[in-house]
């Protein structure tokens, strides 16, 4: 009972909101729902972040929690009644949820590329490589001619190291291994040169061999462009190799955020500290799995939505009863934990 | 079932058109042109085969148009001269001679000889050929040229009605392939082919090379074959067609109260549809069973609802002025429903408790009398299941004799009764029916060839008696052919038979 | 591909085979005699067998099949038994008639159809959505002959501004058989359209929900971009087997259209022929539908393998597994 009101309330609220004008990327309060005739529920509630260019964040968390659509909506490619409720997402100071579809356009795939999840699926099987990757091109350039196109398409090709690039550009996705298409999809994400790429779990597909080969690629992509590059991931040993900072989601709500190794060293929240231990691959992780099962939009837990599955809070009245907010705790870290004090590493 | 179906939503489909046009077809659809005249058919030509009568009526409609005959019989039964200009008999009536006359030709330009007239009787009297008339044909034992323009027939005995024989002897020129003589006939009639289609079309034109070629006015003949009776008509509706060849009876009966069509039913005598008993099997083995269905049938009834009251009811398969109908015009139309002397009759034959038979029909108004005549025999004990099948199945089982009581139409009984006899295989001795005796054949005998010292009109009577008696067959009405046209179709003729001779007529 | 190709055909040549000794048999199985639809049920004994003895059918089955094949592999398609017409030429005709129908009516059904689906698809849940699948609705609820004849009613007897049926020869009579297949080709073409706008809808929709799709809209592509760059392949790769069922079925004959319509096709002409026990007609006709179907469903296989480079591939690396 004693701690309960040890906690000092020294944090400052939505800290997010008080970074830097100059951030490339930079989202407010972004609310995203399912809407269903008049039903609605709320999928990403009140996210925001920054990202400046040059730097890598990762969006971190179970499957469901929200870190793709709020990828997605950067990019306002959402699924059917799936939408943007509220908030807003710059990018370089302009408010895309505000944009026109012609304008919306103009930024994806230009200034925004993205590479998908899967591979797999993400090339048209019908389509030649090569074709697809210059359409990317001819999308934000109507006038360029066939044969400035190809050249574009062998020269980027070459750089994401397909080899002998101009004969591969005429085969089709299904005469590629999964590694050389996601290294077609990050020649396809480069294309326009874009000021930010959004990696949607890259490398989930792939075999484990070539994961690292495609990160790499993706970090020389985003060295040599200076793009930033926003890497949603559930793998927390890509997240410690690879991340400036980090975003944790946990049923569509940032439960925290922080510098990368800071995030390491000092989690404050029990569902950072709960993913660590679960991810082999993280530095001292054990390999436990999380207890229950991931909160589902809709049937929220009160409280904080991850208590029933918290170490800490599952029995707590507060945790059960009171939404923690996002608070700072120090420099550049947030936690909206009641409790980060009894987190440990 | 689905072909059912599918009929009756046609039928309804031109129900709900008969108001929306009152005036129906009517001229210029082929054109404007005055002298095209273009006919919608149910059913296509098979051939052109000129000794093949049997088959579909349409069959029997272009005959007359591309061949024609030595003599032919006019609406009086009297020979009037056609190839031939005069004749004579001899007096023992067992030969015939014929003068072809000067210059005829055949369509093709070749000559017509008599030597020809002699090839199209041989012809028809081989058993290869299957020639409908073959049964009269066989009446002539000798046929020489005497000379190019003079044929020369003979009878091993007087024939009464010699004439009958010559009205269907239709002159072909002489082909060797069979094949040849039905798809590409060379004819001696007012038209020749010019293009056949099948299936679709047949288009005549004037024979040049005819005799009497000046008094063909058409310039074309068109037969449209439509498929079916409601898309004849549909084709005659909408004008593509001046001359609609058959429609249903009820059709019939409605074009003829419309002012803008005009209507044309044949004379009496071109069909008659009739009851075959299966004089083999049993239960009609028996006379008795056979008078009693007779007397149960009112055919009044339906006439009136099967044919609209179009026809008149009979009970001799002879129309008014035919000999059959003249030697008995009392018998030929008075035979009323007599059910209670059916089942007395019934009861002699020792079927007091009812009788349970089918009767073998096709679809269509044949199956529509049957159920008429169902119901009518019910009442007397006799209790039919109406077998309603495909043509072909009723063919297989009619030829093998797998049958009761089948519903038929004689053709061709208006020329002279003795000659409808011999012709109609339903009538004959040892027909369809079965029925054989000796005392009908010197019946027909007597009837068919000139026996000196006796009274034809008399021994006619006699055989009416006795085919009334025996009632092997069992008349119905009348089945004449009836024809939809445009008002300016003018100068239409139909053969004794009611088939259409097209020489005379004229569009516009 | 070349051998998979040769396999196809190799394949197709045995089972046509196969479908003609069936048709054969069938057909003689049957219950109606060619000679008694020839010389009537009431012909004597004699001259039934006379007629039967022209048309070969004394001989055993076997060696009328034998007979028949010989002169079918040489050409020689024999003669109609009712009108005596060389089988070619009564065939040919009716196919290049059904074979004109089947064009314009699959041109109409794709030309209206898969427009109709793009854009009920593209504007899914809108009132062009809810107005395509009531024409939908309406367009296959209504039998393809009562629409024909409320046609010839509408146009052809009130109006009489196109013809109630067609014999025009398209090489004698160009702009009458093109008029004359106008409302045909409307009434047996209605129904396949608002098929195909159905199926390429539930295409189209099934495509958009493709990562690729997402991926293009990413790349910045518009969606008429997208339309004709993937779009489109997908859906006619999905519709593929159906537009080679649509077009075998409509070569084999729309019977009932071809009635009302008075076309003298393939449709009527095996209505006529089976009513007359025609087997030479039908015998040829029934191995050519045969063939039509196994071709259709080849050149389908073979467009596929074309469009798709998977299945191209597979039948370079395979030469040629069904």
């Amino acid at each position: 009972m004693t701690t309960e009101m040890t906690e000092p309330v020294t944090a400052t609220p939505n800290a997010a909101a008080e970074s830097t004008r100059s951030a490339l990327l930079s989202v407010r309060d972004l609310q995203v729902d399912l809407v269903r005739g008049e039903s609605r529920t709320r999928l990403v509630d009140g996210v925001s972040l920054d990202l400046a260019a040059g730097e890598t964040l990762c969006l971190v968390g179970e499957s469901g929690s929200g870190k793709t659509l709020t990828a997605m909506s950067v990019m306002q490619l959402l699924p059917g009644g799936v939408e943007v409720t509220g908030g807003s997402v710059e990018l370089g100071g302009r408010d895309l949820l505000r944009a026109t579809t012609k304008e919306l356009r103009a930024v994806r795939g230009n200034a925004i590329g993205l590479v998908s999840q899967d591979p797999m699926t993400a090339l048209d099987p019908l389509v030649p490589v090569g074709v697809q990757v210059g359409d990317a091109i001819r999308a934000h350039d109507r006038r360029i001619s066939k044969a400035a196109i190809r050249a574009r398409v062998t020269e980027l090709l070459s750089a994401v190291g397909i080899p002998n690039p101009a004969a591969n550009a005429r085969r089709h996705p299904h005469e590629f291994s999964g590694g050389m298409r996601q290294r077609v999809g990050i020649a396809i994400a480069m294309a326009n040169r874009p000021r930010l790429i959004i990696a949607d779990e890259p490398t989930t597909a792939l075999d484990v061999t070539v994961q690292a080969q495609i990160l790499d690629l993706l970090d020389t992509a985003r060295r040599e462009s200076g793009a930033a590059v926003l890497l949603i991931t559930h793998d927390l040993g890509v997240v410690a190799e690879r991340a400036d900072r980090v975003l944790v989601m946990y049923a569509g709500k940032v439960v925290e955020q922080a510098d990368v190794l800071d995030l390491f060293d000092r989690p404050a929240h029990a569902y950072t500290e709960a993913l660590l231990r679960c991810s082999p691959g993280a530095t001292s992780g054990a390999g436990e799995p999380i207890p229950g099962t991931s909160a589902r939009a809709g049937a929220l837990p009160t409280g904080c939505a991850f208590h029933p599955r918290c170490r800490i809070g599952a029995d707590r009245p507060r945790c059960q009863q009171e939404t923690p907010a996002l608070l700072t705790l120090g420099t550049r870290h947030d936690s909206a934990c009641h409790y980060p004090a009894e987190v440990t590493r | 079932m689905k072909r059912h179906l599918i009929r009756l939503c046609l039928a309804l489909a031109v129900l709900l058109l008969l108001p929306a046009c009152g005036s129906g077809g009517g001229g210029g659809g082929t054109g404007g042109g005055s002298e095209e005249l273009t006919i919608a058919a149910a059913e296509q030509f098979d051939g052109f085969d000129s000794t093949s009568l049997a088959g579909t009526n349409i069959q029997a409609a272009v005959m007359r148009q591309l061949y024609d005959t030595l003599v032919a019989l006019d609406a009086d039964r009297k020979p009037q001269p056609r190839l031939a200009e005069s004749w004579e008999q001899s007096p023992d009536h067992r030969t015939m001679t014929l003068h072809l006359r000067p210059g005829l030709k055949f369509s093709d330009g070749s000559p017509l000889t008599a030597q020809d007239v002699v090839w199209n009787v041989t012809h028809g009297q081989d058993e290869k050929t299957a020639a409908t008339a073959r049964p009269l044909f066989m009446a002539i034992s000798k046929a020489t040229a005497v000379d190019p323009a003079t044929v020369q027939l003979t009878f091993p005995k007087p024939l009464a009605a010699p004439f009958d024989m010559l009205d269907y002897l239709f002159i072909a020129k002489p082909q060797d392939d069979p094949q040849k003589l039905k798809n590409s006939p060379v004819g001696s009639g007012p038209f020749k082919l010019e293009k056949w289609d099948a299936g679709t079309s047949a288009t005549l034109t004037p024979n040049p090379s005819f005799w009497d070629a000046k008094s063909v006015k058409l310039k074309r003949v068109t037969f449209k074959f439509a498929g079916d009776l409601q898309a004849a008509q549909l084709l005659f509706r909408s004008k593509q067609a001046d001359f609609l060849f058959d429609s249903t009876w009820k059709d019939f009966a409605s074009f003829a109260k419309q002012s803008g069509v005009q209507t044309l039913m044949a004379g009496d005598g071109g069909r008659v549809e009739m009851f075959l008993l299966n004089a083999a099997k049993p239960p009609f083995d028996n006379a008795d069973a056979r008078r009693a269905f007779a007397a149960a049938l009112d055919r009044g009834a339906i006439t009136k609802t099967v044919y609209r009251g179009q026809t008149e009811a009979w009970c001799l398969p002879w129309p008014e002025g035919s000999v059959g109908y003249e030697a008995s015009p009392d018998l030929a139309r008075s035979c009323s429903a007599d059910p209670a002397r059916s089942r007395e009759l019934l009861t002699k034959a020792g079927h007091a408790d009812g009788l349970r038979f089918s009767i073998l029909t096709v679809a269509g108004i044949d199956a529509e009398v049957s159920q008429v005549a169902q119901q009518q025999l019910a009442k007397a004990g006799l209790n039919a299941k109406i077998d309603s099948v495909e043509d072909t199945v009723f063919f297989d089982r009619a030829f093998a004799g797998d049958w009761q009581v089948l519903t038929s139409t004689v053709q061709r009984v208006a020329h002279d009764s003795a000659t409808s006899i011999q012709l109609g295989v339903p009538l004959q001795n040892g027909g369809v029916s079965n029925f054989k005796s000796d005392e009908y054949q010197r019946l027909i005998d007597s009837v068919l060839y000139e026996n000196p010292g006796s009274d034809r009109v008399a021994d006619m009577r006699k055989l009416n008696e006795f085919l009334l008696d025996q009632a092997f067959f069992v008349p119905v009405t009348s089945q004449n052919p009836h024809y939809v046209f445009a008002k300016d179709v003018k100068g239409l003729q139909v053969t004794l038979d009611g088939y259409l001779i097209l020489q005379n007529v004229s569009v516009g | 591909m070349t051998r998979f190709v040769l396999g196809r055909v190799a394949q197709m040549a045995v089972t046509l085979l196969g479908a003609s000794v069936v048709v054969f048999t069938v057909l003689r199985l049957m219950p109606g005699d060619p000679a008694l639809v020839y010389a009537g049920p009431f012909a004597g004994s004699d001259v039934v067998e006379a007629v039967r003895d022209r048309m070969g059918l004394h001989d055993p089955l076997p060696v009328q099949y034998l007979l028949w094949l010989k002169a079918f592999v040489t050409g020689d398609l024999g003669v109609s038994s009712i009108s005596g017409l060389p089988v070619s030429q009564l065939v040919g005709s009716a196919l290049a008639q059904t074979a004109l129908l089947t064009l314009t009516t699959s041109l109409l059904a794709i030309g209206v159809g898969v427009p109709l689906g793009l854009l009920a698809a593209l504007r899914k849940g809108t009132w062009a959505d809810r107005l395509v699948a009531g024409f939908n609705t309406v367009a296959l609820g209504v039998p393809n002959f009562w629409l024909g004849l409320i046609l010839v009613i509408v146009f052809a007897i009130n109006f009489s501004i196109l013809p109630a049926g067609g014999s025009a020869k398209l090489t004698e009579d160009p702009l009458g058989a093109l008029t004359s297949l106008v409302l045909p080709t409307i009434a047996l073409g209605l129904a396949p359209a608002a098929m195909l706008a159905r199926l390429t809808r539930g295409a189209v929709i099934e495509v958009m929900h493709e990562d690729f799709m997402t991926m293009a809209a990413a790349k910045g592509m518009s969606i008429g971009f997208v339309i004709r760059r993937s779009l489109l392949r997908h859906v006619f790769l999905n519709l593929l087997p159906v537009l080679a069922i649509l077009v075998g079925s409509l070569l084999t004959g729309a019977a009932i259209i071809e009635s009302v319509f008075t076309l003298p096709g393939a449709g009527r002409l095996i209505i006529e022929s089976t009513r007359q026990r025609d087997y030479a007609v039908l015998q040829t006709l029934l191995v050519i539908f045969v063939a039509v179907f196994l071709l259709v469903t080849f050149v389908a296989d073979i467009l596929y393998s074309v469009l798709d480079p998977r299945v191209r591939g597979h039948l370079m690396r395979e030469g040629g597994v069904r």
